[in-house]
């Protein structure tokens, strides 16, 4: 099914719009959820993910349906890995040692949305390839060892290629004004 | 001032780029996207570049006739002694140059050639005639001896576009993919940019492009559409 229907039977609040949704795009929201969390916690968080999408549609009626579902499933996920690892106080165990220092640290930003543009705007400049490696690794948490299987590339090439575009990040949110 | 995580920051990211990761899954997917990449910088190297050769081509032909204007005689010679009227006319096989009296003509890239079978004949491959479609102009565009692209604009201000192999020849740089399809094998990116939204795919030897109306957002329809014009290349 097609998501502009599907969106349309989830907007008259038609049950058979979540089915649809389960059917076409479950597999996807277990695989990013199952990158943050242990299996049964993920399904859990796919289960609220249905239940948070059944209550924002309507009024909301996005536009890709897809990269919302995503949207919605990592922060529920990221949410819940909090949550269970509030006393650590850090996101150490969602990356490896080397992602560390990016993933943990705050980013002073007046304005939240401010640094997603910010990010954006780097992404915008990036080749496809570097691109890709990014959001994949660090929106959809996927590990490196996936990535290079995926791509037909060495595990080694995939982290120096993530380390270098890190730098590049930090080094291009300071020149924007952000304190990282 | 307010403190993000940077994977919080990371959730903020527009939907194109995580449409994009999504949609290139695999080696052949990000192979496919780096050459559309390349394609897309070649186009605007060219956008570039072939506005500024038009340009500097009409400047030199400026320049070429005002010198040839000048190289008249300023106080022409009486009737009895001015040269015969043939001399004075533009002479085929004649060097310019030598011939005061010629224009510089550039010509016209655009032909109008009346009907898509014409278009077809003129690219070396038929156009695909589509049902429920009146061709508005059907124009070859050639620069050299072989004709560049063929387009045929419709009447409901859809068009369909065909031409080398391999290159996005959708003259539109920046566009935003929104979907991969495969229709009867072939692999058809759906794109965006601002209101218009398009197609791009190679069939037959031939890379082919699909402009749905200014504005028209209907994915559906372009889908259809698109499978209509696939199926009719196939013939």
């Amino acid at each position: 099914m097609e998501d502009e229907a599907i969106v349309s039977l989830l907007f008259s609040k038609n049950a058979e719009g979540l089915d649809a949704l389960s059917a076409k795009y479950g597999g996807l929201l277990l695989l990013i959820a199952g990158h943050i969390l242990p299996q049964r916690d993920a399904e859990e968080a796919v289960n609220d993910c249905y239940f948070k999408v059944w209550k924002s549609i309507p009024p909301y009626r996005p536009v890709y349906l897809r990269s919302f579902l995503c949207k919605v499933v990592r922060q529920i996920s990221l949410d819940r890995w909090r949550a269970a690892h509030r006393k650590k106080r850090d996101e150490t165990a969602l990356a490896d040692l080397e992602d560390l220092e990016l993933l943990a640290a705050p980013v002073q930003d007046d304005a939240y949305e401010g640094v997603g543009a910010a990010i954006d705007a780097f992404l915008d400049g990036l080749d496809v390839e570097s691109r890709t490696l990014f959001v994949r690794r660090y929106f959809l948490w996927e590990t490196p060892a996936s990535l290079a299987q995926r791509f037909g590339l060495t595990e080694n090439h995939v982290s120096v290629k993530l380390h270098r575009l890190r730098e590049k990040l930090r080094k291009y949110l300071r020149k924007e004004g952000y304190a990282i | 001032m307010k403190d993000t995580s940077f994977s919080d920051a990371m959730g903020q990211i527009s939907d194109k780029h995580i449409q994009e990761a999504i949609a290139i899954d695999g080696k052949e997917a990000l192979e496919k996207a780096k050459q559309r990449e390349r394609r897309r910088r070649g186009n605007r190297i060219r956008r570039f570049a072939l506005p500024a050769a038009a340009c500097l081509c009409v400047v030199l032909a400026g320049v070429l006739a005002i010198r040839m204007g000048n190289t008249a005689p300023v106080n022409p010679a009486p009737a009895a002694t001015q040269p015969e009227m043939e001399q004075t006319e533009p002479v085929l096989g004649m060097d310019p140059a030598e011939n005061p009296n010629s224009e510089v003509q550039i010509p016209n890239p655009m032909q109008d050639l009346g009907s898509p079978e014409a278009v077809g004949q003129a690219m070396g491959h038929a156009f695909p005639v589509l049902l429920d479609r009146t061709p508005e102009t059907c124009t070859v565009i050639q620069y050299g001896p072989v004709p560049a692209m063929g387009r045929v604009l419709y009447t409901d201000g859809t068009e369909l576009a065909m031409g080398p192999a391999g290159e996005d020849i959708s003259g539109i740089y920046g566009g935003e993919l929104v979907k991969e399809l495969t229709v009867d094998d072939i692999s058809v990116s759906v794109l965006t940019y601002g209101e218009q939204m398009y197609a791009l795919w190679d069939q037959d030897g031939f890379a082919w492009c699909w402009y749905a109306a200014q504005g028209d957002s209907d994915q559906a329809a372009l889908e259809a559409a698109v499978r209509e014009a696939v199926a009719a290349i196939q013939g």
